[in-house]
């Protein structure tokens, strides 16, 4: 290294040996911050995870094991390019994500708090076999209310030349999302909407009075018009739902 | 009608009936591919030795943990025409933006056709433009019933693209609008049209290789 080299006097010469000393020191220094450094960050890395890092603690298997088979599940889901939906009672709220990374979430408010409906819908959502995903099957829209005029958009149709029907946007006011099994989520806005489709919404109410009997749970959550449009739109049939149940 | 017909009619009407009543309980069931789809993750176990388990845990936390971006990112919303940049637990940005219109345009002359869609997905920003000029493509031409210049200068357009674009691939970009009055609505031709105020924050908040999640 040629800067060890800029003179001949001994004061220069012990300080080469000092820092040719020092380096031996140095190097295994460095690999050591490093390495805490980067243990450090694995740590807080692990610390994110939706379930606390157990092994730190006592190792509870069962935990683990639920843990490990979301985990799975849910690398599974990010791989495809589609969205999936998670519902995650751990932390009471309710995710789109799209290949890992949250696109949308809403804090799961239950309209009739009553942790014994959530147990039901957790229960019945896992099932005998203590499934964690499940498909939407359907979604039933009750009353919903136009974002915006058709005045409006019928000019704005003409200037851009599309169907004002297609740049409307229903903005929900009341709607269900429904996995079979007789799994329902409703959700509901504080706004005022037009009935929509009234002969299926008696049909759909109708279904729910005969289900009744044979078991049903149903969530009703209170959600902000917008994200109740974005959910309404996004959740399409056949979207993946993982459940995270309350610990 | 003679008798033995009632013989076939009564248990048909409530073997249909029963069906209907069945339809309506079940309200439908996901598909058998589907579930079929994820059944090997329902047979995923840890392994039993508890060391092993501990590793392979582990191993899987670390694997959810690398699908997060490591830094903000923006997400389009082209249900609810939102625009956000946001991490894992809170939103940095927000802002309303105008996305594809999922209008139809046909060439009659020559049949091409067009859809004018907001591609969704996971992309990047690719570039970062300052005072961007709109090169109109054909489409432009033909929605406005002109006939396409040759000239590749007629083509120009300085003033459509606002003042700043973040580009995102195959000639998409986040941009400004003229129009303004029109944020909220489905109008665009598959770019994403946010304020220029907002456009202002967003481009100053983001750099190259920041992701765009589509939705």
């Amino acid at each position: 290294m040629t800067w060890f080299q800029l003179g001949p006097s001994s004061t220069s010469s012990n300080l080469q040996k000092m820092l040719l000393k020092a380096r031996w020191i140095a190097l295994p220094l460095c690999s050591f911050l490093i390495c805490t450094a980067l243990s450090t960050c694995e740590k807080r890395k692990s610390g994110q995870s939706s379930i606390p890092n157990q092994t730190a603690k006592k190792w509870n298997r069962e935990r683990a094991e639920l843990e490990y088979r979301l985990i799975q599940t849910e690398l599974k889901l990010a791989k495809s390019e589609e969205l999936y939906m998670v519902l995650n009672f751990q932390r009471k709220v309710l995710r789109l994500k799209l290949k890992g990374a949250v696109v949308w979430d809403y804090p799961i408010d239950i309209y009739e708090a009553d942790s014994q409906e959530v147990r039901e819908f957790v229960e019945r959502f896992q099932g005998d076999d203590r499934r964690l995903i499940r498909f939407l099957s359907g979604k039933h829209l009750f009353a919903a209310q136009h974002k915006t005029p058709d005045s409006i958009l019928a000019i704005v149709g003409e200037a851009v030349r599309a169907n004002p029907e297609l740049l409307q946007r229903d903005v929900p006011a009341r709607f269900q999302l429904l996995w079979g099994y007789g799994l329902t989520l409703e959700v509901r806005t504080d706004i005022v909407g037009q009935p929509k489709s009234p002969l299926k919404s008696t049909l759909v109410e109708f279904r729910h009075a005969l289900r009744r009997p044979f078991g049903e749970a149903h969530l009703i959550v209170k959600m902000r018009p917008a994200d109740a449009l974005t959910l309404y739109r996004a959740a399409r049939p056949g979207l993946p739902t993982l459940l995270y149940p309350p610990l | 009608m003679k008798r033995w017909l009632w013989y076939i009619i009564i248990p048909s009407t409530l073997f249909l009936a029963f069906i209907g009543v069945w339809l309506v309980i079940s309200g439908g069931e996901s598909s058998l591919n589907q579930m079929t789809l994820f059944k090997e993750s329902f047979l995923i176990h840890l392994p039993q030795d508890e060391k092993l388990a501990k590793r392979e845990l582990q191993k899987a936390r670390r694997a959810l943990a690398r699908l997060k971006p490591s830094r903000p990112y923006i997400v389009i919303d082209t249900h609810a025409n939102l625009i956000f940049l946001r991490t894992e637990n809170s939103v940095l940005f927000k802002a309303t933006c105008s996305t594809g219109s999922g209008g139809e345009l046909i060439d009659s002359a020559t049949g091409r056709r067009w859809v004018f869609n907001t591609p969704r997905g996971v992309f990047k920003v690719t570039s970062k433009l300052v005072d961007p000029w709109w090169r109109k493509p054909d489409w432009a031409f033909i929605e406005e019933n002109e006939s396409i210049p040759k000239d590749p200068a007629q083509r120009l357009d300085p003033e459509m693209l606002g003042e700043y674009a973040l580009g995102f691939g195959d000639d998409y970009y986040i941009h400004g609008t003229i129009y303004e009055r029109l944020l909220g609505v489905n109008v665009t031709h598959g770019c994403v049209r946010v304020g220029s105020d907002d456009l202002k924050k967003l481009y100053d908040m983001v750099s190259i290789g920041t992701l765009i999640y589509i939705f």
